[in-house]
């Protein structure tokens, strides 16, 4: 006779249990009010009927320029300073137009420095801006957090994103505008979009070259990268450079296999010629903490372009070799006014790169401010 | 008029339906021509029984699920480098070996608070579950810390090998691989990679009433 062996139900369905509180918490959890902002048709360009004069900065008057114009300009910025979270100094500069059209809020990219962006200052101070840049902590102008000047870290990448609301509120805003814009370039973006998603209402209309949205983790699968560098960060400060980075390299040369910025040589090696000038502002690669800090803060920007309605007008670089294009795509697919224009030969550095793309850039940027008000 | 966000089913179930195709890929229950199954087998074995298994609290008689052990431990990891935790085993039957532990994984940085499952394959060393992860990004004690968006809930699929070593107290090596996913809309994260190696002892062993 057979023996029946009294077997208990509910234990082989324990993790198909689990799979459905897993995903009833998930769904509940980070639940935001979604304002369901409908797409907007793009800006079209060709139909502004201001014009924007098409004589900005050109590479190949950029040597004379530079010294003659482009500098004493810069020099003559209001230059300052103020303490950023945890005191860090943060630097900036500027530059005040009488019967402005508007304020543009600069932020540069990471490593990169105010000054690297004179020749822009001075396009946009030409149309009748104001402009207001800022160099993020530990880099650039600004303070460092580390015994080595060179290494690129932060220890909470929302301390860039305090740094610029405290600017914009004690420096940018201590002052009228009749508007206010923001042009940022890659870790710039990632800073801008972090603090327009806080403050929507600041900004009329906002410009982003190749903002850093998805990292490109190179030989390195993000999942890998993510965590390597989590891993490290749990375990200390994570203020060591990460695996395959180095300190400043002051000889790199235009034409080395690891210039994958810019197609300009004359605006290369003006950056070049600048660093080796003033090496206090030089950077080299990045920290763990900047790593970790970077991958989670790229993972989250991406996906506040359906909480956005502020108009928004980004340059992709088709030929980016230091961040991907998908979390720019995600962005701006969900944001209601956002507007991608897609340079395909371009690297990195939009704004920095051969006449035809960053002056189309700029010219772009200008004719969208114009359109929100500016 | 606003309304909550939605689900992206398909991208939420993905981790979810790794985990349990996991689980239900391992073999059914098997029994020989002579009716033992192969744990049966094993266990009396290491027993030194032949053909019935004698009773203890590892391996009660077949068709029981009431004996126990519960086991405090300590692990390393390549993700959080430390982890504590308890588990509870359940080999009733001579057959079935589920394993559910919860963890602890403290650190200045990630921070992991997960209950897990397992089964043990093929009567051996070797298991497979699934973890339900709350993870924070950032230590709620940091001054980085930020609720909405450093609380994530994370799950994934976890393999590994567990020993039984010795007598009472039974000392419980293990290491481990895990994938955490999230299944976020507020995050895009990149799937983690859990590399665990540790140990538990049995500190309560027993039979259910």
């Amino acid at each position: 006779m057979a023996q029946t062996r009294p077997r208990p139900s509910l234990w082989p369905s324990l993790p198909f249990v689990g799979a459905v509180v897993a995903l009833t918490l998930s769904a509940v959890s980070g639940c935001r009010a979604d304002p369901d902002y409908p797409k907007q048709p793009p800006f079209d360009f060709d139909s502004m009927a201001t014009p924007v004069p098409a004589d900005f900065s050109s590479e190949g008057e950029l040597a004379a320029r530079y010294l003659a114009d482009i500098l004493p300009l810069y020099e003559m910025g209001e230059a300052g300073a103020f303490p950023g979270v945890e005191g860090v100094s943060i630097a900036y500069r500027a530059f005040r137009v009488p019967q402005e059209r508007g304020a543009v809020v600069l932020l540069p990219g990471r490593a990169e420095a105010m000054l690297k962006y004179a020749e822009i200052i001075a396009d946009i101070v030409d149309e009748g801006y104001s402009v207001f840049a800022m160099s993020h902590r530990g880099q650039g102008e600004s303070g460092r957090m580390t015994e080595d000047p060179q290494l690129g870290y932060v220890e909470y990448f929302q301390d860039y994103v305090d740094d610029l609301d405290h600017f914009v509120n004690a420096v940018v805003r201590r002052s009228e505008h009749p508007r206010l814009f923001l042009l940022a370039h890659s870790m710039g973006g990632a800073v801008a979009l972090l603090y327009l998603d806080e403050h929507p209402e600041v900004w009329s209309a906002v410009a982003l070259s190749a903002p850093m949205l998805e990292l490109d983790t190179g030989a390195f699968p993000e999942a890998a990268a993510l965590s390597i560098a989590s891993g490290v960060c749990s375990r200390g400060s994570g203020k060591s450079f990460a695996a395959g980075q180095t300190g400043f390299n002051a000889n790199l040369a235009f034409d080395d296999a690891d210039n994958t910025v810019t197609h300009s040589r004359a605006r290369f090696d003006l950056k070049m010629a600048t660093l080796r000038e003033h090496p206090e502002l030089a950077l080299g690669g990045v920290s763990y903490r900047w790593l970790c800090e970077a991958l989670q803060a790229t993972s989250l920007v991406q996906t506040l372009g359906k909480y956005s309605n502020v108009p928004t007008l980004l340059f992709q670089a088709g030929s980016d070799k230091l961040v991907r294009p998908g979390g720019q795509n995600r962005y701006c697919n969900e944001a209601a006014r956002c507007q991608k224009v897609v340079y395909g030969d371009s690297y990195h550095e939009v704004l920095m790169e051969r006449d035809a793309i960053r002056n189309d850039a700029l010219t772009k940027a200008i004719k969208f401010y114009r359109a929100w008000g500016g | 008029m606003t309304r909550m966000t939605r689900l992206h089913v398909s991208r939420r179930l993905a981790p979810v339906a790794a985990s349990a195709l996991l689980i239900a890929a391992t073999p059914g229950r098997a029994q020989d021509s002579s009716g033992q199954t192969a744990t049966e087998k094993t266990w009396g074995a290491a027993t030194g029984a032949t053909g019935t298994p004698e009773p203890n609290p590892d391996c009660a008689p077949p068709g029981s699920w009431k004996s126990y052990s519960l086991a405090a431990g300590a692990k390393l990891g390549m993700l959080n480098p430390i982890g504590l935790g308890a588990m509870l085993s359940l080999p009733g039957e001579g057959k079935v070996r589920w394993q559910i532990d919860v963890v602890w994984e403290p650190s200045n940085y990630l921070q992991s608070y997960s209950i897990g499952g397992s089964y043990h394959l093929w009567d051996k060393v070797f298991f497979a579950g699934a973890r339900l992860r709350l993870m924070q990004l950032h230590a709620p004690w940091s001054r980085g810390f930020r609720a909405r968006t450093d609380n994530q809930l994370a799950l994934g699929p976890e393999i590994g090998v567990r020993l039984s070593l010795g007598a009472a107290p039974r000392v419980l090596p293990f290491a481990s691989l895990g994938i955490i996913f999230f299944p976020s809309e507020t995050l895009s994260l990149p799937p983690m990679i859990s590399l665990d190696i540790g140990a538990a002892v049995d500190l309560v062993r027993g039979r259910l009433p």
